[in-house]
């Protein structure tokens, strides 16, 4: 981990912005936990991925962005999708598989789109969605515009050709794309170790001419201030990067893995939990004075509130009728 | 009208459509410095450029993706494949990416992106670069597949292929490359996906059969095809014929118990366009009858204890696994592909040749066929 930077000094952390990267990260913490209760009651079916335990890489990067940047993540991506401004009561309709939903009920928790927030997807297959990325920076280029991309996936991307070559392919074309990569070190059950010859993520981003840092992905500021940089770099020189965040999930790779204690020790669950994105981060905030324990009491009342009005909407959204199921095949 | 080559038809087709829309732009292997491996991109870098003919590495997938991530930002890619066989290692894209965005996103994003290529059967080329892919892609919801036959065909399909706002997969036929036709010089000349000439949905036999007959014929080939394919078309999309006393089909509720069923050959065989795969019903259209039976089959006598029914058959087929009378004799349907390297035919080898087939068919159902038209029927199912 001697790559890895920590986080810069909070001289430029006021109020507003640490509150709202808190909120953002209490949002996802909570809608994801009231997700899987969902989940738990039978309301959501199919794949339930949880973020919890990596808030801070997709809070911390996409709050580098403008509106209208893009980003696009894999099938984890309840975080991206809510930290890059959908709302929260579609998000938990489209879980749902209700007819509000984001996608209409018909992408589910792994296909997430979001036009209006330029939010283009959640990606079922793994490494897929990098080459689409590039192709998204290269539409950027090629209509002479300034916004960029970034690209969530997890390690167990790095293995397959696709990110390989994605990654040439934009570093070739010096496209304005960033592949962040949360390092959480398990590809499902198969530890980096198992999977990769070199664990040192960031490090192929030296034979494709790329930019790239590791960074402490429990340290949301940390991210901020590294992919602040590559963004600013990818926007001004049209130039990509490769951001390695290193992270912990906390549960399991899915619901049907719950402890996720077959692969990993308790111990180690244990021992990363005492990093916590969250905890950190407000304990940061109160020891610097920037939030007192009545602002966090005011920040988690706030997210409850919106995530049982996100579970109400989803709730009282209907089924999509059946004729739905041969809509949106075409367009015509 | 003008006389040029499907391949120059192509050509044409790209630069009307990238003179018309900048969003259109052309990116694959060869495309641009090397002027196309088939050279259907020749001089296209030269009047639009790097940015819009775009040369990539050797990289199929990366570069399909490429283009669906533009189109996802409402480009109009016109990716190369050099040969349609290297498709398949883009086929993830083409497939998980291009096919279901549209429908993932619920509507939100469409994918205008077309895949063109060569495709299907040249000169020694051997089993890796000689592949039919359109099969595959036939049966993938979300992509449209077109393979053109004729030049006219070539431009005006594959301009409605860049207009279209869905994934098409554009197959070429690389022995047609250099066939000369008369094509239609009005840069607004469109020929509108399946839904025009008949026989434009019917594209299957330009594979193996009308390839071969271009290649045979001296004085119009392309009309020749034509005409072939409307002969096909005629037969086996627009006749009909009855179909009686076909457990499963006759007697089931979902078709409303109908005794007598007017249908066409690709009313069951219908995979759109090939028609290489059948009914996925299990039915019983009477090869299992004791009047059929050959002396080295067996015949067994079943009985039902609850109504005193007996039947007599040389199969009871899908009721020995159901163990339901109603299944007696019933057998699923077989894909057509290959057929002609898969003799005998039937569950019991009960027809020797294809001919076979043709007259239990036409035995059981009445089909009336001419000479002429049973030659083009067994043609075609050797073609498969």
């Amino acid at each position: 981990m001697t790559q890895t930077k920590t986080a810069a000094p909070s001289a430029r952390l006021d109020l507003e912005l640490a509150r709202r990267l808190l909120t953002q990260m209490q949002l996802i913490r909570r809608f994801e936990e009231k997700a899987a209760e969902m989940y738990a009651l039978g309301k959501i079916g199919g794949f339930l991925h949880l973020y919890i335990g990596q808030e801070a890489v997709a809070v911390g990067a996409i709050s580098t962005l403008r509106q209208d940047d893009y980003a696009i993540a894999s099938y984890r991506e309840h975080g991206h999708c809510l930290a890059k401004g959908s709302d929260p009561r579609r998000v938990m309709a489209e879980l749902f598989g209700r007819r509000d939903g984001l996608s209409k009920g018909k992408g589910g928790s792994m296909h997430l789109f979001d036009k209006s927030v330029n939010f283009l997807g959640g990606h079922g297959i793994v490494a897929a969605h990098l080459p689409i990325a590039t192709g998204a920076a290269f539409a950027v280029k090629y209509q002479g515009g300034d916004q960029v991309v970034q690209c969530y996936f997890g390690d167990g991307a790095v293995p397959e050709g696709e990110f390989h070559e994605a990654m040439n392919l934009a570093g070739l074309w010096k496209l304005p794309v960033i592949f962040i990569c949360e390092n959480n070190r398990y590809a499902m059950g198969t530890a980096i170790h198992r999977a990769l010859a070199q664990t040192e993520i960031w490090r192929f981003a030296e034979n494709y001419g790329m930019y790239a840092e590791a960074v402490d992905g429990m340290d949301v500021l940390a991210v901020r201030d590294v992919v602040a940089r590559a963004v600013e770099r990818a926007r001004r020189d049209k130039a990509p990067a490769l951001i390695e965040a290193r992270t912990y999930r906390f549960r399991g790779h899915s619901m049907r893995d719950p402890a996720g204690a077959v692969y990993r020790t308790r111990e180690e669950v244990e021992r990363e939990r005492q990093r916590d994105p969250i905890a950190l981060f407000s304990e940061h905030c109160v020891r610097d004075g920037v939030l007192t324990e009545a602002d966090l009491a005011a920040v988690e009342k706030a997210i409850n509130d919106t995530v049982d009005g996100a579970v109400a909407f989803a709730e009282g959204s209907p089924e999509p009728p059946a004729e739905w199921l041969l809509t949106d095949v075409y367009k015509d | 009208m003008a006389v040029m080559t499907y391949r120059e038809a192509l050509n044409l087709a790209l630069r009307e459509e990238m003179r018309r829309d900048p969003r259109v732009f052309v990116i694959g292997e060869e495309v641009g410095l090397y002027d196309g491996a088939y050279k259907v991109t020749q001089g296209l870098l030269k009047e639009f450029g790097e940015q819009r003919i775009v040369d990539t590495p050797i990289a199929e997938s990366g570069f399909t993706g490429i283009g669906v991530g533009a189109a996802m930002l409402g480009l109009r890619p016109v990716v190369e494949m050099m040969t349609f066989n290297f498709s398949i290692l883009a086929l993830d894209q083409i497939v998980n990416s291009a096919a279901k965005m549209l429908y993932m996103s619920g509507g939100q994003y469409n994918i205008p992106l077309v895949v063109r290529g060569p495709g299907g059967p040249a000169a020694q080329l051997a089993a890796q670069h000689s592949q039919s892919m359109e099969t595959y892609f036939y049966h993938v919801p979300g992509l449209k597949v077109v393979r053109p036959t004729t030049p006219a065909d070539a431009k005006g399909l594959l301009k409605s292929a860049i207009r279209d706002d869905n994934p098409v997969i554009f197959i070429e036929a690389e022995t047609l490359y250099a066939v000369k036709g008369e094509v239609p010089d009005d840069p607004d000349f469109t020929i509108p996906l399946g839904q025009t000439e008949k026989w434009y949905t019917f594209t299957t036999l330009g594979d193996g059969k009308a390839d071969s007959a271009i290649r045979l014929s001296s004085e119009n080939p392309a009309r020749d095809t034509t005409t072939t394919l409307l002969r096909g078309q005629d037969l086996f999309n627009t006749r009909t014929f009855t179909i009686s006393g076909v457990a499963g089909i006759n007697d089931e509720s979902a078709f409303g118990t109908p005794a007598q069923l007017t249908v066409t050959c690709t009313s069951c065989h219908n995979t759109p366009n090939a028609g290489n795969h059948s009914v996925a019903l299990p039915l019983n259209i009477g090869l299992t009858d004791a009047s059929r039976r050959t002396s080295d089959m067996p015949l067994y006598t079943l009985v039902n204890k609850t109504t005193g029914a007996t039947v007599q058959t040389t199969d009871p087929g899908r009721a020995l696994v159901t163990g339901k009378w109603k299944d007696i004799g019933k057998f699923k349907g077989p894909i057509l592909r290959g057929l002609a390297a898969r003799a005998p035919y039937f569950h019991n080898g009960f027809a020797a040749t294809l001919d076979d087939v043709i007259s239990f068919y036409v035995g059981r159902f009445g089909v009336t066929l001419s000479a002429a038209e049973r030659t083009d029927l067994l043609h075609f199912l050797q073609s498969l």
